[in-house]
């Protein structure tokens, strides 16, 4: 049955629905193609994502494919007689490990160059050009130059100081050390932008101030600078471990997993990590792995997710971060009262 | 109204995106399209039937595999029948294969030629289809099995049924300098014993400073001169063999199970690999490196390390051009050019008596890994196929019946694909006198063995754990890291590894 309306409903209803389109309809056009490619690029693979993480999911034979429940999440989290959870495992404790060993670093460097830029010195153009450009090159590129440098019989490295180190695929310590290497050499020239351009904001009559009151150096970069840039710091601290926890570029250049190497009686490639090994999965002939596959993506999706919250509560106060600018206006403005009370006195 | 609304959007998002999960592809072959017409003479009727070939086999072995391909098309176009091949690389193709069948079938290939050790794989998984029923509608063209060599056709059958025509069949050679041992006077090896016999001598001689080497170095011409030995650093180690070395891991330690008796997989698919044959020579493999003889049953000594620990996949040629080393492992596929490369640059050169040397020959594996060399089994080779299946995205009648001919033609007439430096898996061919009078078979396809004595993986759907794992076994062998681990252990630690990769599969 037709709903029969009132012609003031009618008009009602018909200029709310031109305002709503003269509201958003522009922004909407616009935004539109966007949303598309959002929603087919994005929302809909991560929706299809989430759901093979529940089931058997073949891609070559789709009547194989069947609903599993928690059952893949409970194989990586609980069944350590499952191969997939053992390599899971040891593929997240290398990332983790590594990525806590190569974010100090990459911060440490981009933070002292970016201070040292800060300065500048003559020609800081050109070393700031200098400083960013390895980030440019591709990881396929910059692995390449590492292979030939690190490589075991013509490696730069070995001719030059006359060695047969076999540092890519002997020893899992030298394999990582020039995995470590090219990540730090391609990796914080991002951090070194972000860094400097927070130095750059950093209040010059702040820092006059705290000369004047004798603070210089190391005290005043401790006290005063590294405050200041605090949420540049902390977003630069946790993109990087996020993007670290995405290690596959350098690892599959360099070393493709290996070394291989037998711990309490079970083969591991020992430089291989989380991304590398679930890229690793789903080469080849293993077509029904994919739903397990997906459910590893997903349990590295929370982890991340974690340190993403993590992020977010730390950047929380980002807005009491500038109470020492506000303490050193507040004494400022304490001082010209005093003087002002001190002239009338 | 508008949470109603809401809630309806969520829903049917939700079912549309369940539905294309669970529905995504889906074409397993049934409904296929009778549209199968015969002639007069009871031959089908092709009305412009374009077949689309992916394949695996990459060059430069594709150059030649498209010389028979266009030998169809010139046979065929005026049927009606055409065919032609993209040529993906291995690393990419079975990903691709299944991902454009289930997601894009309309651009799915029609024949697809792939390594014969995954139709079963292939076949399990519904993506190829089973092709007898398809050679009976060939009434003048029928498919007669014992125009194949058995051993390498059961490896395209699973489940009783055929689901693919095998093209050829092949393995790792030993590329060996001949030169060098004719010119020092040492026998080329055709066994294990004379094998280790071999390279005693040339240490031997290299120790006592009168073994001769030259270099093929297309340069500098001085370094192709002979010359009694040459400084080769710390020691000489006249075989390249290593963890990341050329392609022996996945030919030496499937021969040697083949050759002492055993089998890689058991009646269930399951790996059986683990035999005291194998370790045996896993063992052997291990006192190449190290010069010293581990296993007491045997008679063997050693004049030094036949391995030297500076390999890897860029010295399996390096130090055989340089004449650092004797023996080096690689694929059959690279026979006609390397020969070529040496032919050109040391074949006619004289030695100072006026003699010129055959500078690069070819081995195959025939009795280098057992010390029963008289055994039914020494002569056994593990060995690996290409063949032709069909794509379970073909429906139609018609382009079935084509792409069944298409796979008997190319691997009836693959007389011009073997100069890539195959055997052929057809008897006829393998017979003919157009094979056996060709150049490329009198220079290397002659050395590469007798197709009866491949022996192939076994018809088994977990070829990764099977296969992959014992390669990863040899790899380990040359592996520094784990020179404290025993030959026992690594074997069994590979094998539990492959039982487990197994279970954990079956259980997702």
């Amino acid at each position: 049955m037709k709903k029969v309306i009132t012609l003031s409903e009618y008009a009602l209803n018909r200029s709310k629905r031109r305002k709503f389109y003269k509201n958003y309809g522009v922004a909407f056009f616009f935004l539109a193609p966007f949303l598309f490619f959002f929603v087919l690029f994005c929302l809909y693979p991560l929706f299809y994502g989430i759901v093979m993480s529940f089931m058997k999911y073949s891609i070559s034979d789709p009547t194989q494919n069947e609903w599993r429940g928690f059952k893949n999440f409970i194989t990586i989290l609980t069944n350590s007689n499952s191969i997939y959870n053992r390599n899971f495992w040891y593929s997240m404790k290398n990332t983790i490990l590594f990525a806590l060993v190569v974010v100090p670093l990459n911060i440490i460097m981009a933070l002292v160059l970016a201070l040292l830029i800060n300065v500048k010195p003559v020609g800081y153009k050109t070393f700031r050009a200098l400083i960013y450009l390895p980030s440019v090159l591709p990881v396929s590129a910059s692995g390449v130059i590492f292979v030939a440098m690190f490589g075991k019989n013509f490696g730069y490295i070995n001719q030059w100081f006359n060695q047969t180190t076999d540092w890519l695929n002997g020893n899992p310590l030298t394999a990582w050390f020039v995995i470590l290497l090219l990540c730090l050499w391609g990796g914080f020239g991002g951090n070194f932008i972000i860094l400097s351009a927070g130095l750059k904001n950093v209040d010059k009559s702040l820092m006059e101030a705290s000369s004047v009151d004798g603070c210089t150096g190391v005290r005043r970069m401790i006290k005063v600078v590294l405050p200041i840039i605090k949420p540049q710091l902390v977003l630069c601290i946790f993109t990087t471990i996020i993007g670290y926890f995405g290690l596959y570029g350098q690892v599959y250049v360099l070393t493709n997993g290996g070394p291989n190497i037998n711990v309490d009686g079970a083969n591991y490639n020992s430089t291989m990590s989380i991304m590398w090994y679930l890229q690793s999965l789903i080469n080849g002939t293993q077509f029904e792995i994919y739903g397990m596959v997906s459910a590893m993506g997903l349990t590295l999706g929370v982890f991340i997710g974690l340190i993403s919250g993590l992020q977010l509560f730390l950047m929380r106060e980002r807005k009491s971060g500038t109470k020492i600018y506000q303490r050193f206006k507040e004494y400022e403005r304490n001082k010209v009262e005093q003087l002002e009370v001190n002239k009338h006195e | 109204m508008k949470q109603k609304f809401k809630l309806l959007t969520i829903l049917t998002a939700s079912i549309i995106g369940l539905d294309t999960l669970f529905s995504c592809g889906g074409n397993n072959g049934g409904n296929i399209k009778d549209d199968l017409k015969y002639d007069e003479f009871g031959d089908p009727i092709f009305d412009n039937v374009k077949l689309n070939v992916l394949s695996i086999v990459g060059n430069p072995d594709n150059t030649y595999l498209e010389r028979v391909n266009n030998m169809f098309n010139d046979y065929y176009s005026q049927n009606g029948l055409s065919a032609k091949i993209t040529s993906v690389a291995n690393s990419d193709f079975y990903t691709q294969l299944a991902n454009t069948i289930n997601t894009d079938p309309d651009n799915a290939p029609d024949v697809i030629i792939i390594h014969s050790e995954r139709v079963s794989k292939l076949a399990n998984d519904k993506i190829i289809l089973p092709m007898d029923s398809y050679f009976d509608l060939l009434k003048n063209n029928k498919f007669n099995e014992e125009d194949y060599f058995s051993n390498v056709l059961k490896e395209c059958k699973y489940k009783d049924k055929l689901y693919g025509i095998p093209l050829d069949v092949h393995s790792g050679v030993w590329y060996y300098r001949k030169d060098i041992l004719e010119k020092n006077n040492i026998e080329i090896p055709t066994d294990l014993n004379s094998f280790i016999k071999c390279c005693n001598e040339l240490i031997e001689k290299y120790k006592a400073g009168e073994l001769y080497t030259r270099a093929m170095d297309k340069v500098n011409s001085a370094n192709c001169e002979w010359t009694l030995t040459k400084d080769f650093g710390k020691s000489y180690s006249p075989v390249v063999m290593s963890s990341s070395g050329g392609i022996e891991a996945g030919w030496i330690p499937q021969t040697a199970v083949f050759q002492n008796g055993g089998t890689l997989t058991d009646e269930s698919g399951y790996p059986k690999w683990n035999t005291d044959g194998l370790k045996e020579i896993m063992q052997l493999l291990r006192d190449f490196q190290t010069g010293t003889n581990s296993l007491t049953n045997r008679n063997i000594s050693y004049e030094g390390n036949f391995v030297s620990d500076d390999n890897d996949y860029n010295t399996v040629w390096s130090k055989l051009s340089s004449g650092e080393a004797v023996f080096s492992c690689e694929g059959p596929w690279w026979a006609e050019s390397r020969l070529n490369e040496y032919n050109s640059v040391l074949a006619n050169r004289e030695d100072l008596d006026g003699n010129k040397y055959q500078p690069l020959g070819i081995l195959n594996m025939s009795k280098l890994y057992t010390f029963d060399k008289d055994s039914a089994d020494s002569k056994s080779i593990y060995g690996v196929g290409h063949c032709f299946s069909i794509c379970k995205t073909v429906k139609s009648k018609t382009k079935l019946v084509a792409a069944s001919l298409y796979s008997k033609f190319m691997s009836e007439n693959s007389t011009d694909y073997l100069q890539g430096g195959h055997l052929p898996a057809n008897k006829k061919v393998y017979n003919s006198d157009q094979f056996r009078s060709k150049d490329y078979y009198k220079d290397y396809v002659q050395y590469l063995g007798n197709p009866e004595d491949y022996k192939m993986l076994g018809n088994t759907s977990h070829y990764s754990a099977v296969y992959e794992t014992l390669k990863s076994l040899y790899m380990d062998v040359f592996t520094k890291s784990k020179n404290n681990i025993s030959i026992d252990q690594l074997v069994e630690t590979r094998f539990k590894e492959a039982v487990e990769q197994i279970k954990s599969t079956e259980e997702l």
